[in-house]
């Protein structure tokens, strides 16, 4: 997210680094995942490159196609996903 | 991944046991091992980038007939240099990823990854799922962010399924006293 407004601002790590009070490494550990920003640094972030950070509580979103999908692996060994997988990569050959 | 040769997985990790190559399983593979019911034809491994795991690397990749899908030589030396290393193998595709996305590479995420016991005598390191979130949250691909959003539903209802079986349990607990 913090590359992404980087990148709308059309700013530089170093410039939005310097917006903020911070190291540019910094901005560098966020952006990769190495570190995760508080939520008031993300806010802090955002704010620098321009936007507003819009936070929402919504219900999720239904997927129940994905979601039989991911229960009927998760019933299962390891060895039996990994079998499932190469069942479908056969079929699909 | 698209392979034109048949993926086998266990041909894969025999010869790397076979060599006793240190890496650890990332990508698409080790989030079908955790459960995502994903479709990947190919294996990504995070190997160790000591100089004789990479030598030893080199004869499994020999061994396994890898040849570079662009119809190069098999370049191990950009692996030590922190390059991947994508090539063919008669048994599938490989990625060699000395350092996948929002992770410092081997020794990083070797720490949080599990042996799990795929079968045939295969208990390959894979990747844990904390250390694959991050992988996927650091890239900026478009096809991650689907990838992103099934491991985190993936999480989701493991959470569920979890809780819904411990009170099942103490139910049963409960009736037996």
């Amino acid at each position: 997210m913090i590359r992404e407004a980087r990148l709308k601002a059309d700013l530089t790590q170093a410039e939005l680094a310097e917006r903020i009070g911070r190291d540019r490494a910094q901005i560098a550990r966020w952006e990769i995942g190495g570190q995760q920003p508080s939520f008031e640094n993300l806010q802090a972030v955002v704010q620098a490159c321009g936007f507003v950070l819009k936070v929402e509580i919504v219900i999720p979103e239904q997927t129940p196609v994905l979601d039989a999908e991911l229960e009927t692996s998760l019933l299962q060994a390891p060895q039996q996903r990994v079998q499932a997988l190469l069942d479908h990569l056969g079929r699909d050959e | 991944m698209s392979t034109s040769r048949r993926f086998d997985p266990y041909a894969l990790f025999d010869a790397l046991e076979r060599e006793r190559i240190n890496y650890v399983v990332v990508g698409g593979f080790a989030r079908v091992v955790h459960g995502s019911a994903e479709r990947t034809s190919g294996l990504d491994i995070v190997p160790s980038l000591r100089e004789e795991n990479l030598r030893r690397l080199g004869r499994v990749l020999e061994a396994l007939d890898a040849v570079d899908p662009d119809g190069g030589p098999v370049a191990l030396e950009k692996v030590a240099a922190g390059e991947p290393l994508h090539v063919q193998t008669a048994a599938g595709e490989v990625r060699v990823v000395p350092k996948p996305w929002g992770t410092r590479g081997y020794d990083d995420i070797r720490i949080r990854a599990n042996r799990e016991n795929l079968g045939q005598a295969v208990r390959p390191a894979i990747a844990s799922v904390v250390d694959l979130t991050r992988m996927l949250e650091a890239s900026h691909r478009a096809e991650d962010a689907e990838r992103l959003h099934r491991l985190r539903r993936m999480m989701e209802l493991e959470h569920e399924l979890t809780r819904s079986h411990r009170l099942s349990r103490e139910r049963e607990l409960d009736i037996d006293f």
